[in-house]
């Protein structure tokens, strides 16, 4: 009863994400599945589950190939995948127990439905997994992580034989990520195999039985749990970090232009301290759900508002309008929705700054210096942003802040899902807003791009800044561990 | 222009131009088509009085759906429209008459209860997060029963009868003017209307703020996200709302001589269906003055051209409906690359 992807390839368009990787998961086994954002490790679960096709290679269960077609298909033959996005597949208007027999009503092909005999029946599902909850409660009310246990219980008392986990921790506190793996001791005794992704190393070197390390869409490391260490792993992952570019290291002169105290982010946490200089990049590494957009946010007035000293005058940043007009600028993280306006043009983005009559001449000249400047492509100012490229979109919802001269740019994980040349176009752009003398944050949790720009990095985990380094000192691998163990590196560890 | 021809090429093969084409213009040639058809059927259908006539017949319509355009620019709704034109026929009648105001009055009262009832709209939209239909449609009723509670059920005209005699309060020259005046021949009402549309035009497609309203209604996440005062915007497009269907019913006042109760209520679909069809004009899927207009002309024409055939008024919704259809179904049939 093994789960096996043997050899598969893998590719959008011309990109090739998977080269023969060969991937095995046994029943009551924890297989880790590691590797830095666009490794492949999201393609190959979606691969497992039926979500893609693969390219090459094949999926077998028990030594019979198996073809599946859909998502249905592999879970009808016991393959389960979860997402990050829990909220998928759950209703939210309905109970914890409706929503946990839902499934098993269709499956049993239920007519009557008694209100009754079902609260009895989800409550004894939780309690095999010694969750003892409410069960009236609507999903909507639940937190990220009742959501999530919510569904791997589901999962499983539908037959669920392999479960496919993708990053299902990154938002847990410290109890909730115990009693999560009180759950997969739990699912290993009654023989599930997982496939279990995290970023979270002490998390995976506690729960898994394997580790598997992808690296730019090919297998580099496969070993027990017991004969590996967090060095090796770490090491397979990054792969050494020769290639990257790094910018050249300068102590910044004079004044912080840019500076907050205190800024609150969690009621548990201590506030956020940050002081920014002229022409500098300062890059916030953090894992998922550490807090990187919620900094985000509120630096740009989006969630309260808060007292800033801005070019030496202290401002009281009310929304996203005064942080706009106390000359803040944002590049969000998710670019199609936050950062463009996929039904109006270039020129359009690039001009939206301006005041007054609309001079056509003048402004598609102005966006014909900046499609210049940063290669957008096509370079044609009428053309729709939504038909542009992901890389060329985010050159469009960058360059739309140009025309303002920001004081502070704050980027969120601005490099998602963008193409290696664009990546460094995009990267020059960035540089070219510090050197007319903007403050720079660059918030990501990619250590090669965090080494890349940065001048300065302060490490988040949970929430709070919990360590400061300049970039010459910073290498991938420290970057990574202090985000996981989410305190500043001692002396000699 | 350009980038169509550029993404025709890349994408689409070219035979498949063609509809591309008709999709875009679909519209603008069926407003041509049916006026070419009348005016063949029927000789006095072509002729400066008729084509005067359905202008001045579609202006105050056009007003309202001027005002439900600026609501859908931020992609909003307002169907309260109606009713507040009532109110201010209501108003502008009751100030004349009832109160033997000035000009200046008479025009002054309608326009701040159009400010309030967009106030309203605003409030609750923005501060209280209502649907935008929802809310709009509960102010709709709202409003309709203030001027029918005020005027008590009665419409207000010159020497009416009151608990102290006839009423002595007249509607002025001036005021009737409006309404009922010509200046070179041109009826005002048309020229009102046609003065308002290209003030309309020019702030919405040639100034910075018009393009942000379409901006906070294209994208009011990513709007927020630089800064642009979504709530601002909104609150501005209802009251705008409210003003122009304040401007209908002054106009609607002055036409008829009267403040009949209940008067803006049958023009609220007319102005709707209207900027609907502007909406989708040129395959935009944008709403746009220019589109409001031709929309509202469309309208006017048909209505006009169908009873000069002598089809009775009560099938003539039938017709309304079908042309709504066709041009939104020219709009939504068409593939947009840039929004899949």
């Amino acid at each position: 009863m093994t789960l096996v992807l043997r050899s598969i390839e893998h590719g959008f368009g011309a990109q090739k994400v998977l080269d023969r990787v060969t991937f095995a998961v046994a029943p009551g086994e924890v297989h880790a599945l590691l590797g830095m954002n666009g490794a492949g490790k999201s393609t190959l679960l979606h691969l497992a589950a039926g979500v893609y096709i693969p390219q090459g290679g094949t999926v077998e269960i028990d030594r019979r190939p198996v073809a599946f077609r859909s998502p249905k298909e592999a879970a009808a033959a016991g393959i389960v995948f979860l997402t990050q996005e829990v909220d998928r597949g759950l209703v939210p208007s309905l109970t914890v127990h409706e929503n946990l027999t839902v499934g098993l009503l269709k499956d049993e092909r239920q007519i009557g439905f008694s209100r009754r005999n079902n609260r009895l029946r989800a409550r004894e599902m939780l309690r095999r997994f010694g969750l003892d909850w409410n069960v009236n409660r609507p999903v909507a009310s639940l937190s990220i992580y009742e959501k999530q246990m919510l569904s791997i219980v589901r999962a499983v008392a539908g037959q669920a034989k392999y479960l496919l986990l993708d990053e299902p921790t990154a938002s847990f506190d410290r109890k909730e990520a115990e009693r999560f793996g009180q759950l997969i001791e739990e699912l290993k005794r009654q023989g599930i195999g997982i496939v279990f992704v995290s970023h979270r190393m002490n998390e995976i070197f506690a729960l898994s039985d394997r580790i598997s390390v992808l690296r730019g869409g090919k297998l580099v490391l496969e070993r027990k749990t017991g004969q590996t260490t967090l060095e090796e792993v770490v090491a397979a992952m990054t792969g050494g970090e020769a290639s990257i570019r790094r910018r050249p290291y300068k102590e910044r002169e004079g004044p912080e232009q840019f500076a907050v105290r205190g800024l609150p982010l969690d009621p548990d946490a201590p506030g956020i301290d940050l002081g920014l200089k002229p022409g500098e990049i300062v890059v916030g590494f953090g894992l998922l759900g550490s807090g990187k957009t919620r900094l985000a946010r509120a630096l740009f007035g989006a969630s309260k508002p808060y007292r800033a000293l801005i070019r030496g005058n202290e401002r009281l940043i009310r929304g996203t309008r005064g942080a706009a007009r106390q000359g803040l600028a944002f590049v969000p993280e998710e670019r199609g929705k936050q950062g463009i306006w996929k039904r109006y043009d270039i020129r359009t983005h690039l001009a939206l700054s301006f005041r007054g009559w609309i001079f056509k001449s003048r402004e598609i000249a102005y966006a014909r210096e900046l499609i210049g400047a940063f290669a957008i492509s096509p370079a044609i100012p009428s053309y729709k942003a939504g038909a542009l490229s992901g890389g060329n979109q985010q050159k469009v919802a960058i360059a739309k802040w140009f025309a303002r001269k920001p004081v502070l740019a704050i980027f969120d994980e601005p490099m998602k899902g963008i193409d290696v040349a664009a990546k460094e176009t995009i990267f020059q752009m960035i540089e070219s807003l510090a050197d007319e003398g903007a403050s720079i944050l660059y918030l990501t949790s990619e250590p090669d791009d965090a080494l890349r720009i940065a001048d300065r990095i302060f490490v988040l985990s949970r929430r709070r800044i919990v360590a400061w380094m300049s970039s010459d000192k910073a290498t991938a691998e420290l970057l990574l561990s202090v985000a996981e163990r989410g305190e500043q590196p001692s002396g000699g560890n | 222009m350009e980038a169509i021809e550029v993404r025709s090429k890349e994408r689409l093969p070219a035979t498949k131009t063609v509809p591309e084409w008709l999709f875009r213009y679909g519209a603008v040639i069926t407003i041509v088509g049916v006026i070419a058809y009348f005016s063949v059927v029927n000789e006095h259908f072509f002729t400066y009085s008729n084509l005067s006539d359905i202008l001045r017949s579609i202006s105050i319509v056009t007003f309202l759906a001027l005002g439900v355009t600026f609501s859908l620019v931020v992609d909003g709704f307002d169907v309260s429209v109606g009713s507040t034109t009532s109110l201010a026929t209501i108003a502008a009648a009751s100030a004349l008459v009832l109160h033997r105001q000035e000009l200046l009055v008479a025009l002054l009262i309608p326009l701040l209860c159009g400010v309030f009832v967009g106030l309203l709209n605003a409030l609750l939209i923005v501060k209280l997060k209502l649907p935008d239909l929802l809310a709009t449609l509960a102010v709709m009723y709202m409003v309709n029963g203030i001027q029918l509670t005020y005027s008590k059920g009665y419409s207000i005209y010159e020497g009416m009868p009151s608990s102290v005699g006839e009423q002595t309060g007249r509607f002025i020259p001036s005021f009737k003017f409006i309404g009922q005046g010509e200046l070179f021949g041109v009826p005002m009402p048309v020229l009102l209307m046609l003065a308002f549309v290209l003030i309309s035009y020019l702030f919405l497609e040639f100034t910075t703020f018009g393009r942000r309203m379409y901006m906070v209604g294209g994208n009011p996440e990513a709007a927020n996200l630089f800064g642009i005062s979504v709530s601002g915007y909104r609150v501005f497009a209802y009251v705008v709302s409210g003003l122009f269907a304040a401007l209908g019913g002054i106009l609607l006042a002055s036409r008829i001589g009267t403040g009949q109760v209940s008067a803006g209520a049958p023009l609220l679909m007319d102005a709707v269906a209207s900027a609907y069809i502007g909406y989708a004009l040129f395959g935009e899927k944008r709403p746009s003055v220019v589109g409001t207009l031709l929309g509202s002309i469309l309208i006017g024409v048909l209505l006009n051209g169908l009873t000069m055939m002598n089809v009775p008024y009560f099938a003539q919704d039938i017709v309304k409906g079908g042309i709504l259809v066709l041009a939104l179904a020219f709009s939504f049939l068409r593939k947009d690359p840039a929004h899949r």
